[in-house]
């Protein structure tokens, strides 16, 4: 992507204390730590006091701060922050030194922000309370609108990528704003964006043109300069994971003799030789409808990915058989295939047969799934089914159907949270419904005609999972 | 959603609502009409410039309007591919000229399961409809031709077989023919096409755009705003909130500042030509926002160069435009009057 000079509006802050601020218990501000060194504090903890803060705007990320401050003593510190007054953000602590620079994530548009820079220690040395404002939204996002509240991940975050009017990968807060946001050039079909497990970075599945998906890449994204590097994972397409050791692995469209089929590869973080995990043209079950799919389209069309760290086992979605597969990471072997033309469970009376799916989630001893259906039905469900790896038999649960009815063409997600709720993602719809445990609908999120959302990834933090 | 209690109202009484709106404005006219220059000898009631230049554009400045649209309504036959033709059209929704092949870069079709005609009309008037209306979207890219097959749109270059879907109970279906490709910007034609039982047409073919937008404005009765006549001009629209309909103003989708002079024509004539006012001027400057709510008038320009400032005649206008949303109108136009 082109990107213009960066420029960044240096907010040399002036000291601003805040009488009703107080620190808490155990911490102390000193008289004066912004940029003089003359007037801070002498003793053991002026050694140990931020000094020279300085806030930097992203002009690339107008939500983005970088604050970096220095100490006469190696410490570690952070910044505590907030809207509103507020300081209920906190980054990550620095790694010990002198020299400290820590991201300010997570706030919205055009909001004055206040911070803290706090030095880890007993006790905490903490700055004087200073303010900047983000910048503005670029147009071309679009606009959005939310109704009800989010009750299932309050204080989280959603990466959303969008695509139609515009190309780009987004992050909303729980109350659906946009707080981070990356404007793609158009050409690559974004199917996919992850915040790293580490909260370092952005990672974006940007599979090729249909027509040559040999140009596909894993984009890394700096979360404040919005500057990108370019990992070639050719023939990647419809979705990719990072595993728990930083690992990529993608759906990869690959051929043989004229048979389109899909693969599971694995590549090091940054780039690297791929290793092949599985191949569908080597299942001998699903070899058995090679001929369902006319020569030269792929016969499996797998959409979704998703991986089992203590089972150590993969599970894609192939949409065209209708399928889940359970594949051990170990050998390349299947396991079982859920549903569709090669089902290996039995359904229990009242099971609907599953078409089209896209994403899915596996849960203990269940799975749940965005059934898109045919075109011919005309609407999309979210459907919960019950798994008994034993007996073999899958039993559906429960099924929630958009009111009215509303079909998803492209794309599809869902997940089941903590406690209960559900979030129905209606991707080509560009709506977000969240339900609770009851299955009462207790928000929704919608975008403005021309944008719909791909796969979405929710997180608690924007500094890495724990 | 389109306004679900717009959806109620027929369409005949919506109309008859906006002409008591529209006599309301032209009431107001009779007694605020005047050109912004004062009668010698007068007291001058003229706005007069910060001399810091500062130009503070409140909801007092803003224009006020009304629109419709009215759609070419299609019944066609169900389950059927649908022939597109467009070979004829020469003028377009704002009666401007229109070459068939060389204006015309796309044709979309937007699937509206749960609008009616009016309902669609209402949204794009408004800006109101959101992605969920829509159940399908494909499109086509022309090239040279002047038709086209429903059967040949895809989305996004995958074959949907769309054809397929159009039928009974399926909503209103939506034609954008337009230049660029950016979905809902730059409509020159359109035209809902439903499949009805009833119905025998497979052919939809559009005519003249002219006639399905109609388009009041109002700018004699707004407070002009002042500026001085060689700067500086920081443009500050912070304070602003409603549109020209009143609407409540969405400041992030502004992208456009313009500013345009029109010597030899009084503001009546400018507001009697409205769907010319960029065709209309005899010069126009402007500057792409990224965002925020001020900007400064040295950033405009135009093939000729960087913005000269007010020296010559006016009168002088100034809009704020949503160049991606799918109605046209600026979200703010008022009158300058540099001093």
């Amino acid at each position: 992507m082109l990107r213009p000079r960066l420029w960044f509006a240096l907010l040399f802050l002036p000291v601003a204390c805040e009488p009703d601020s107080a620190p808490p218990k155990g911490t102390t501000t000193p008289t004066a730590t912004t940029g003089n060194d003359d007037s801070a504090p002498v003793g053991e903890l002026g050694e140990t006091a931020p000094e020279n803060i300085v806030v930097e705007l992203s002009d690339e990320v107008r939500t983005v701060a970088r604050v970096s401050w220095t100490t006469r003593a190696a410490t570690s510190g952070y910044v505590r922050f907030g809207e509103n007054g507020s300081l209920n953000l906190a980054t990550n602590t620095t790694t010990p030194g002198t020299e400290h620079s820590v991201l300010l994530l997570g706030v919205p548009p055009a909001t004055l922000v206040e911070l803290e820079v706090v030095t880890v220690g007993d006790p905490e040395v903490v700055s004087a309370r200073q303010s900047y404002t983000t910048g503005a939204l670029p147009p071309e996002l679009p606009v959005t609108s939310t109704t009800g509240a989010v009750e299932s991940w309050v204080g989280g975050y959603q990466v959303l990528p969008l695509q139609g009017s515009s190309f780009a990968v987004t992050i909303v807060d729980d109350q659906g704003r946009f707080v981070w946001y990356d404007m793609l050039e158009p050409g690559f079909n974004l199917m996919r964006a992850l915040l790293s497990a580490d909260g370092t970075r952005m990672l974006y599945c940007l599979a090729g043109p249909q027509d040559n998906l040999s140009v596909g890449v894993i984009r890394q994204v700096d979360l404040y300069t919005g500057a990108h590097v370019d990992v070639p994972f050719p023939y990647i397409d419809h979705d990719f994971i990072e595993l728990p050791d930083g690992t990529w692995a993608g759906i990869v469209v690959s051929e043989t003799a004229g048979n389109v089929f899909d693969r599971i590869l694995e590549m090091p973080a940054g780039g690297g030789d791929t290793v092949e995990v599985w191949n569908a043209y080597e299942d001998p079950v699903l070899l058995e409808f090679l001929d369902t799919a006319p020569m030269g389209t792929n016969f499996t069309h797998a959409n979704a990915l998703d991986y089992d760290p203590v089972e150590d086992a993969y599970y894609v979605s192939l949409k065209n058989l209708g399928t889940i597969v359970k594949i051990d990471r170990a050998t390349g072997n299947s396991v079982w295939h859920l549903n569709g033309l090669p089902n290996s469970f039995e359904a229990l009376a009242g099971t609907p047969q599953v078409e089209l799916a896209h994403q899915f989630q596996m849960l203990p001893g269940k799975v749940l799934i965005f059934d898109n259906g045919p075109t011919t039905r005309g609407w999309s469900q979210v459907l919960e089914m019950a798994l008994d790896e034993d007996a073999m038999t899958v039993e559906l649960l429960w099924s929630y159907r958009h009111d009215p009815d509303l079909y998803v063409f492209a794309k599809g997600d869902v997940e089941r949270f903590a406690d209960g709720g559900t979030q129905a993602v209606w991707s080509s719809a560009g709506e977000i419904q969240n339900l609770n445990a009851a299955g009462d609908l207790v928000w929704q999120f919608n975008t403005s005609i021309g944008f719909a959302i791909t796969f979405v990834q929710r997180v608690e933090s924007l500094y890495g999972q724990p | 959603m389109a306004n679900p209690d717009s959806l109620a109202v027929s369409r005949p009484a919506r109309r008859a609502h906006r002409a008591s709106l529209w006599r309301g404005v032209v009431l107001g006219l009779t007694v605020a009409c005047r050109e912004p220059v004062p009668a010698p000898g007068v007291e001058t009631t003229l706005p007069k410039p910060d001399p810091s230049g500062l130009i503070l554009l409140t909801n007092l400045h803003n224009f006020s309007y009304v629109g419709d649209l009215d759609v070419p309504f299609y019944p066609t036959v169900p389950g059927v591919d649908i022939r597109f033709d467009w070979s004829t059209a020469t003028d377009d929704l704002q009666c401007h000229a229109l070459s068939p092949v060389d204006d015309i870069d796309n044709l979309a079709v937007l699937a509206l399961p749960n609008l009616d005609e009016a309902g669609v009309e209402y949204g794009l008037s408004n800006d109101s409809l959101q992605q969920a209306d829509m159940g399908g979207y494909v499109s086509y890219a022309p090239g040279d031709e002047t038709e086209a097959w429903l059967s040949s749109f895809t989305f996004f270059g995958t074959d949907t077989d769309i054809e397929t879907l159009h039928q009974l109970d399926t909503g209103s279906w939506l034609l954008l023919v337009t230049s660029g490709d950016t979905l809902g910007v730059g409509a020159r034609l359109l035209a809902l096409f439903t499949p009805t039982a009833e119905a025998s047409a497979t052919e939809v073919e559009l005519g003249s755009g002219c006639g399905i937008l109609s388009f009041e404005a109002d700018l004699e009765a707004l407070t002009p705003a002042a500026a001085l006549v060689d700067g500086p001009w920081l443009v500050d629209w912070t304070g602003l909130t409603l549109d020209g309909r009143t609407h409540p103003i969405e400041a992030t989708r502004i992208n456009q500042l313009m500013v345009a002079r029109y010597p030899g024509r009084t503001i009546r004539e400018i507001e009697e030509g409205f769907l010319d006012l960029e065709l209309d001027a005899e010069e126009l400057w402007t500057t792409q926002l990224t965002g925020g709510t001020t900007a400064d008038l040295a950033s405009l320009g135009n093939s000729a160069g960087p913005f000269p400032g007010f020296a010559a005649e006016g009168p002088w206008l100034l809009a704020l435009r949503c160049t991606l949303c799918s109605n046209p109108a600026p979200r703010f136009l008022t009158v300058l009057v540099p001093s």
